[in-house]
C-alpha cells in the first residue's frame, strides 16, 4: 500500500526546528498529527549534538562561541551535527511505527532511504551503511537518528550538499578512538558533499526536489503539500524555551 | 572487547574523583562511562555518553542521579536493568558491562588507598 505524508518545506533557527519535530512526535503519538516528511534548513547555521553527547566531548566551544554559532541538544541519540545553512538540508519523518520496520536497524535504513535515493537521483553512488549513515565511496554525506514515542517515530538527519567542510571540522570535535577506528586521522577524511563527489556546485532548489523524489521512492510514499495544524504550532511554541535554554543544552556538560 | 582510553581525574580539593572509559568496538557506536565518586567513596552519578540511540532514555537519564555503594554487583544490575529498560541500540551492552567493571575495580583500588 502507498503511504501517504504531509509534506512541509521549512526554515529557521535550531529552537523552532528541534521543537517542531518534537511537537509533531508527541502528536502523532496522540493520533492528533498526520504522517509527515519535513525538509528544513536551519537558519543561522547551527550545531545540534546528540540527546546522550556531552557538549564539551563532541563541540569546540571555543571556536563556536567565537563564531557564534548556536549548539542545541536534540530528543534523538546519534552524533553532532553541523548544520550549514548554505550547504545542508535537514530531513525528518515522523510516522507511525506501524508503518516502518520493527527492528531498529530495518526502521534506520527504511527511513534513510530517501537521502540516499535523493543522491542517486542527482548522480552520485549512494549508500546506506548501518548503523545510521549515508556514504559516497565511503565516505559520509547524511546521517540519521531516531527517537520513539508510544506508537510515533521521529527520524531526522542530515543531507549535506554543499556544507563547508573546514567549518565543520572546527566546530566537531571527535575523540580519536573513534577516527582511528575508521582508520582516519580527521573528520575531513571521513564526510563528502554532494557537490564534491559530484565535481560541480548544486542549488538548495534541486536538492529539495531530488529529496521529494527520493523519499516517494523509498518510501512508497505520495506527499500532499500543507501547513502545520494550530496545535501543533502551539506545542511547538511551548517547546521552544527547552531548546533554547542552558540546562537542556548542558544537561550533560 | 579493547578499552581505548583511560583516565582518571582526581579532584583533590573536593577530594572527589572520576574515572572514564572510552569504548567503540565495530559496527557499534561510541559509549563514554564516567563514573563520579565522592570523598567517602560513594558513586554520585554514573553516565553513559556518546552517540547511541535509546527509545527511552529516562532510566540512562536517572544513572545520572543515582547515589550507589562501590558494589560492583549492585551496580551492574542498576546499570543492566536501566540498559534493558532504555531499549537501546548501537550500544554494546556486555562490552559496556565489562568496561563498567573494570572501571568499579579502579574505584575499589583508589579508596582503598584513600
Amino acid at each position: 500500500m502507498r503511504l501517504k505524508l504531509r509534506l512541509i518545506i521549512d526554515e529557521g533557527n535550531g529552537s523552532k526546528q528541534m521543537a517542531i519535530d518534537e511537537a509533531l512526535l508527541y502528536l502523532r503519538a496522540l493520533r492528533r498529527a498526520p504522517d509527515t516528511l519535513r525538509l528544513y534548513i536551519f537558519k543561522p547555521s547551527t550545531i545540534t549534538i546528540g540527546y546522550f553527547q556531552s557538549v564539551a566531548d563532541s563541540v569546540n566551544l571555543d571556536y563556536v562561541e567565537l563564531r557564534k554559532i548556536p549548539v542545541i541538544r536534540r530528543i534523538t541519540g546519534g552524533g553532532s551535527v553541523y548544520h550549514d545553512f548554505g550547504g545542508e538540508v535537514t530531513y525528518s519523518i515522523i510516522i507511525g511505527k506501524d508503518e516502518i520496520p520493527k527492528s531498529y536497524p530495518e526502521a534506520f535504513k527504511f527511513l534513510a532511504m530517501g537521502v540516499i535515493e535523493a543522491a542517486r537521483y542527482l548522480g552520485a553512488k549512494a549508500e546506506f551503511k548501518p548503523l545510521n549513515d549515508g556514504v559516497i565511496n565511503g565516505r559520509k554525506f547524511s546521517g540519521s537518528a531516531q527517537v520513539r514515542k508510544l506508537n510515533a517515530v521521529l527520524q531526522h538527519g542530515t543531507f549535506m550538499y554543499g556544507t563547508d567542510v573546514d567549518t565543520l571540522a572546527k566546530c566537531l570535535k571527535v575523540p580519536g578512538v573513534k577516527l582511528s577506528s575508521k582508520l582516519i586521522k580527521s573528520i575531513k577524511e571521513r564526510v563528502i558533499t554532494l557537490s564534491t563527489a559530484l565535481g560541480h556546485e548544486l542549488e538548495r532548489g534541486e536538492i529539495i526536489k531530488a529529496l521529494i523524489k527520493g523519499f516517494s521512492k523509498a518510501l512508497n510514499a505520495e506527499f500532499y503539500e500543507d501547513s502545520y495544524s494550530r496545535e501543533e504550532l502551539a506545542l511547538a511554541n511551548s517547546l521552544k524555551w527547552k531548546y533554547s535554554s542552558r540546562e537542556w543544552t548542558y544537561l550533560r556538560p | 572487547m579493547e578499552i581505548f582510553v583511560k583516565r582518571v581525574d582526581i579532584f583533590e580539593a573536593l577530594k572527589m574523583f572520576s574515572i572514564v572509559k572510552l569504548l567503540k568496538s565495530p559496527g557499534t557506536k561510541l559509549v563514554v562511562i564516567k563514573i563520579d565518586v565522592s570523598d567517602e567513596c560513594l558513586i554520585t552519578s554514573i553516565r553513559l555518553e556518546g552517540d547511541y540511540f535509546a527509545s527511552n532514555p529516562q532510566p540512562i537519564d536517572d544513572l545520572m542521579r543515582t547515589k550507589l555503594s562501590i558494589d560492583q554487583l549492585r551496580v551492574a544490575k542498576t546499570v543492566s536493568e536501566a540498559l534493558k529498560k532504555a531499549d537501546v541500540y548501537g550500544m554494546p551492552i556486555p562490552e559496556v558491562l565489562s568496561a563498567l567493571k573494570v572501571a568499579l575495580k579502579e574505584v575499589q583500588e583508589i579508596c582503598a588507598r584513600k
